[in-house]
């Protein structure tokens, strides 16, 4: 419909005359004769019946001209004219709806399974208990649901979807949708929590919102143009902010929207009419409208593009939130055609111009409508700028409406503040190029009339400029994204209908130079695209678009504003995911600053901004800091007594962060505890969160893992693995501490091929990486140079040569104040004393010593592993006790009692009393540290594992003395179980307890 | 059919209250189950003439007991009265949602009888309405739309239930479909 010319509405007809049986007996027989006559003698036939009983003759003549037409449109049907055909389809019902065979097939289906889809109360939907049904909508039923799995407490709505609905090409949609409704996370959109099938019925799971119709609060509560225009507004940045997640609602409408008890409107099915809408090529006839329509969604404040089947996109809900904001503000409906029906209504939407909203709203309301409400008591003052905002965003053709919803807004935003708005200016020259268009004789006068009306607006150049800017980036930001979404065209991909991934993939690439002289517009794109990026945990992607994203929005926003703050916390997230800690606490600070004045305490926004900050401290190691942050977000949280705000499962997350943060500072068991406690939360997430329960599960198996509890463990990982990668993709980073996770497993498990398998995959995939960086490299090569010096699988001297090429490019390329300087030093130098290297292992201790700034617990331990060792292999066996019994002490101190590190220090303590001679004196600490030992060992250890033969030969040392049978027997399974012979052995064990 | 003889067929056709209400309630579940398995049997294909398919059904049981000239051209109207029935409860409780003017089109066309018996879209609703009124001024007419419209007839089988020529049913469906154009105001121009 791009050139639709606006005509009026129909004529009534005549109001038909009552007809009964005698005068249809006379009309019938005269109708018979007049069917018989040709069409040359009908005009005689008539005018003599006329003058018989001019009544009959009346009604004759009327259904010959119904008759007639009839015949017409037969055969324009049969033989389609172009342009006509275009009208028809819609209203014939082509494609999903056959007429009344189509119908009758539907309703008999739907009997069908309206009998097996009976739900019942009590009856369970995935993990929640439906209780009662809160309403019948034409979709399906919709029940009150409480999460039934006891986890935590929660009200949802979960609704059945219409069972003709092809569930099975729904899921499929659901699936690929499902990471972007989720992402909807707005105060002003109902959540979408889950969705599945229910013996073989769709079901969403959405957010329970308690609230009042909206035409019904709007009645009651908000009487004026400003309360109704500040609704409209808040309907409106919730629309604009989903179109800024890619995600279009298409079925506005008043019965979408609740308004919550403090005035707050909340959007309802977001998203729902796209995951309904069938994709095939073999629709193409049936109208957007038709397949809408066609499950049950209401035409009244549906756009034109979507009745004539045209392409539908963001334009079509701003023509639907105008309709609804018309009808809020006229107290009925834009289109109110005197005929019943959805033709004369859909004919309305097409070619009618409304009344505009200033004039609809003081004449006599229609009759014909049911849902009409009191227009604003202050009325008048729709005239002019509302009456144009309106007019705007109805107009027929997408392409006159605008641009984009937030420029909708702004509009209204301006209204409310009493400045000149965008629409006024355009709307007076759309007015008059239509005036233009029907009046083309007297141009000279026109001329004459733009000069006028243009020097009659008396609006400032300065403002008008800025106001035409701001419209002008919203344009460019909205048509870009919409073209985005244009191009799933499957023959731009290959044959196949590309994801919404792919497509993100396209537009990020060539963004940034398309949009080059205008920061605004790529200042947006690029924090979009960052934050996809971002939450697909493809950090290497989002990293430089979010730096970008922020030097261009302190640009064009000034440091101190709220989108620059969020910008940079973007930013700094990106940066604490890519391991680059200390930027991101720089990048941080100033937003724990700034953001607080600008949003109120306990908002999502700076409950989020803290969870993060907390994190980032964490990263550096501020520990306590953190966790004093993290305990006052759950205390909030705790103390938040909102009904139904999903609490329970946001203090599961925060304390899934502060675990986290635990285990920087070295208390692992506290970690694991808490993060088993959370198990099952992190197992049931809501569908927004999904990623961050699987970051806390992926945490809770590195925790395990480090503690040496095998149980589940390889299981898990490779669950935990395709978790991920279903959800973000192969290319997301969390893969790969995962692999390296499973790698560690398999070292600890001893098997080495495993471990080299799967280091070498982790090696290929960060090679991969567009610009990988260094430290992720070499801790994976050092990895795998240690599974070879473990399991003795090359010779010494190439071991050694590996490692130095490693340390010394650490030392070249990791920046010391990094953890994995120190990290990646003391590992190096670890392998290096295993190798009998000391000199190299003492290089590196002390370069890690005297550079690195980090203040990380576990490179400390690691540092205190290195000089143990390397005081051992020096025979200074009294310093190395020392140690390794300070060493024992941190543990006590961190309360890691069962752990195969604490077995490995006890058994470590054994040998170092050993060593340091005076067997018989220390008998008692010795037996003490072996008990120690035995009862540190974590359950479930396979007992082919290494530290058993471990403690085997250092047992047999202690009770029967070196040189023993049972130590010389101990010792050659223990060389066995290295790789090495009893001749190869090394005299003093380095480095053997250190990992 | 249980309950259903033939006598009840002349009772309700000689306009008895009770022998309608009873021929109503007994024929509705017994159509309605018929049409599903019929519909079932057939797979579920789309684009297939539902109407006619179903009517096959009808046939079958028509013959079996012994339905008989008005006895079979009365059974035959029900069927497409309850088949009507089953779209419209169908469309209303799909519609309940909508206010006012919202409402499902309808076009009836046969593709087997095309072109001549068609009609333009109209509100499926304000056709039932329509076609009740049609009933009170000109029975014979209703039953042949009703039997061809909806019972999914062709002409002939119209005109042989009915035992009038083919001619008559040919014009008593282009009077029906003027008068309900005329009612429902679907010209041409409309649409």
């Amino acid at each position: 419909m791009t050139a639709t010319p606006p005509t009026s509405s129909p004529a009534p007809s005549p109001a038909a005359p009552e007809f009964d049986a005698a005068l249809w007996k006379a009309v019938n027989t005269a109708f018979d004769e007049a069917l018989e006559t040709d069409e040359l003698s009908r005009p005689a036939f008539l005018a003599r019946l006329a003058q018989g009983d001019p009544r009959v003759a009346n009604e004759v003549r009327r259904l010959l001209g119904r008759a007639h037409a009839q015949t017409l449109v037969t055969n324009v049907v049969r033989h389609p004219l172009a342009g006509l055909t275009t009208h028809l389809a819609p209203v014939l019902g082509d494609g999903a709806e056959k007429g009344f065979d189509g119908l009758l097939q539907r309703a008999l289906r739907a009997e069908r399974s309206r009998a097996k889809n009976k739900r019942h109360s009590g009856e369970l939907c995935g993990a929640w208990r439906l209780e009662e049904i809160i309403g019948v909508g034409g979709m399906g039923e919709v029940w009150l649901a409480t999460r039934a799995d006891g986890l935590y407490q929660a009200k949802a709505a979960v609704k059945f979807l219409k069972s003709d609905v092809d569930s099975e090409r729904f899921e499929a949609r659901f699936a690929q949708e499902r990471s972007l409704l989720a992402r909807l996370n707005h105060p002003g959109i109902a959540r979408l929590i889950d969705a599945g099938r229910l013996f073989g019925q769709p079901f969403l799971v959405l957010e329970y919102v308690e609230g009042s119709p909206l035409l019904n609060y709007v009645a009651e509560h908000a009487k004026t143009v400003d309360a109704r225009v500040a609704i409209i507004r808040e309907i409106g940045e919730a629309v604009a902010y989903a179109h800024s997640q890619l995600v279009v609602h298409r079925d506005l409408k008043p019965s979408n929207v609740l308004v919550t008890a403090s005035g707050h409107a909340k959007l309802l099915d977001f998203g729902v009419a796209g995951l309904l809408e069938k994709t095939e090529h073999d629709e193409t006839t049936s109208s957007e409208v038709t397949k809408i329509a066609g499950r049950g969604l209401t035409v009244e404040y549906a756009a034109p593009e979507l009745i004539t089947g045209e392409a539908s996109g963001v334009a079509s809900d701003i023509y639907s939130i105008a309709a609804l904001a018309y009808h809020l503000l006229a107290g009925h409906r834009a289109h109110t055609p005197e005929k019943p029906g959805r033709a004369a209504l859909e004919h309305a939407v097409l070619h009618v111009v409304p009344p505009r909203v200033s004039e609809a709203a003081s004449a006599r309301p229609p009759q014909n409508t049911k849902d009409n409400i009191p227009p604003p008591a202050d009325a008048v003052r729709l005239e002019g700028d509302i009456d144009a905002i309106i007019a705007r965003a109805l107009r027929v053709d997408p392409a006159d409406r605008y641009r984009s919803m937030e420029a909708f807004v702004s509009d209204l935003r301006r209204w409310a503040e009493r400045r000149p708005i965008a629409a006024r200016r355009e709307d007076r020259s759309y007015r008059t190029k239509l005036w233009l268009r029907r009046n083309w004789l007297p141009v000279g006068l026109t001329g004459t009339l733009i000069v006028a009306l243009a020097t009659g607006l008396g609006v400032s150049v300065w403002q008008y400029e800025r106001a035409k800017n701001e419209a002008a980036r919203a344009n460019d930001t909205a048509d870009y994204v919409v073209s985005i979404l244009g191009r799933a065209d499957p023959d731009l991909h290959g044959g196949n209908w590309p994801t919404a991934l792919e497509l993100l993939d396209d537009a990020a690439k060539e963004s940034s130079t398309r949009f080059q002289d205008q920061p605004a517009t790529e200042e947006r794109l690029a924090r979009l695209f960052a934050s996809v990026y971002r939450s697909l945990s493809r950090d290497t992607d989002a990293l430089p678009l979010a730096q970008r994203a922020v030097a261009l929005s302190t640009q064009v926003h000034g440091a101190d504003a709220l989108a620059t703050q969020q910008t940079r916390s973007l930013l700094a997230w990106t940066q604490y995911w890519s391991d680059d800690y200390a930027g991101a606490l720089g990048t941080m600070q100033p937003v724990m600053e700034r953001l607080p004045k600008l949003v109120p305490a306990g908002s999502p926004e700076l409950i989020e901004a803290q969870l993060r900050y907390g994190n980032i401290l964490a990263g550096v190691y501020r520990i306590s800091e953190a966790e004093t942050l993290f305990r006052e977000v759950i205390a909030q949280l705790k103390n938040d007594t909102r009904a139904n705000s999903n609490n329970a499962w946001r203090i599961a997350d925060a304390e899934g962060d502060l675990a986290a943060a635990m285990t920087r500072g070295g208390r692992w068991p506290e970690a694991l505890d808490l993060l088993r406690k959370n198990a099952r939360a992190y197992e049931n997430p809501p569908a927004s969160d999904i990623k961050s329960a699987l970051e806390h599960q992926s945490n809770l198996i590195t925790v395990q893992n480090v503690l040496g509890d095998p149980t589940d463990v390889e299981r898990q990982i490779l669950f935990l693995i395709e978790r991920w990668r279903k959800l973000a993709g192969d290319k997301n980073e969390r893969i790969d501490e995962l692999l390296n996770d499973l790698g560690f497993y398999y070292v600890q498990a001893g098997n080495q091929l495993a471990a080299e398998k799967t280091y070498k995959t982790l090696l290929s995939r960060i090679a991969a990486r567009p610009n990988p960086a260094a430290s992720s490299r070499l801790r994976v090569e050092l990895d795998l140079v240690d599974v070879t010096s473990r399991f003795s699988a090359q010779s010494s001297v190439l071991v050694l040569s590996d490692v130095r090429r490693l340390g010394d490019e650490v030392i070249a390329r990791v920046e010391p104040s990094h953890p994995r300087f120190r990290q990646l030093l003391s590992r190096a130098a670890i392998i290096a004393l295993t190798q009998g290297d000391a000199v190299l292992a003492g290089r590196y201790a002390s370069v890690a010593q005297a550079r690195g700034t980090d203040k990380s617990a576990a490179n400390d331990l690691r540092m205190l592993y290195v000089l143990t060792d390397l005081a051992r292999i020096s025979g200074d066996h009294a310093q190395s006790l020392r140690m390794v019994e300070g060493i024992r002490r941190s543990y006590e101190k961190s309360g890691e009692k069962v752990s195969l590190r604490r077995a490995r220090c006890e058994l470590d303590v054994a040998y170092a009393l050993l060593l340091s001679g005076a067997a018989a004196s220390n008998e008692p600490r010795i037996e003490a540290a072996l008990a120690a030992t035995r009862n540190a060992l974590p359950q479930n250890l396979p007992t082919g594992h290494r530290i058993f033969k471990q403690l085997e030969y250092v047992a047999a040392w202690a009770r029967f003395g070196r040189d023993s049978s049972q130590w010389v027997e101990a010792r050659s399974r223990l060389a066995l179980e290295m790789g090495r012979t009893v001749e190869t052995f090394p005299e003093v064990l380095v480095g053997a307890f250190a990992r | 059919m249980p309950a259903v003889t033939p006598e009840l067929f002349h009772l309700a056709a000689g306009g008895d209250a009770d022998a309608m209400g009873t021929l109503y309630a007994e024929l509705y579940p017994e159509i309605k189950r018929v049409a599903r398995a019929r519909l079932a049997q057939a797979g579920g294909v789309t684009g297939l003439n539902a109407t006619a398919l179903v009517h096959e059904g009808f046939m079958r049981m028509a013959e079996r007991e012994g339905l008989m000239g008005d006895t079979r051209v009365q059974f035959f109207a029900y069927v497409g009265k309850v088949l009507r029935s089953i779209v419209i409860d169908f469309v209303r409780a799909r519609d309940a949602e909508k206010r006012g003017g919202g409402a499902t089109l309808l076009t009836l066309s046969h593709a087997d009888s095309a072109p001549d018996s068609w009609l333009p879209a109209v509100d499926v609703v304000a056709l039932d309405q329509a076609l009740e009124r049609l009933k009170l001024i000109d029975e014979g007419m209703y039953q042949t739309s009703e039997l061809h419209f909806f019972c999914g007839m062709t002409i002939e089988e119209t005109a042989e239930a009915r035992s009038i020529s083919t001619r008559t049913v040919n014009r008593e469906i282009t009077k029906a479909r003027a008068l309900l154009a005329e009612w429902l105001d679907v010209a041409n121009a409309r649409i």
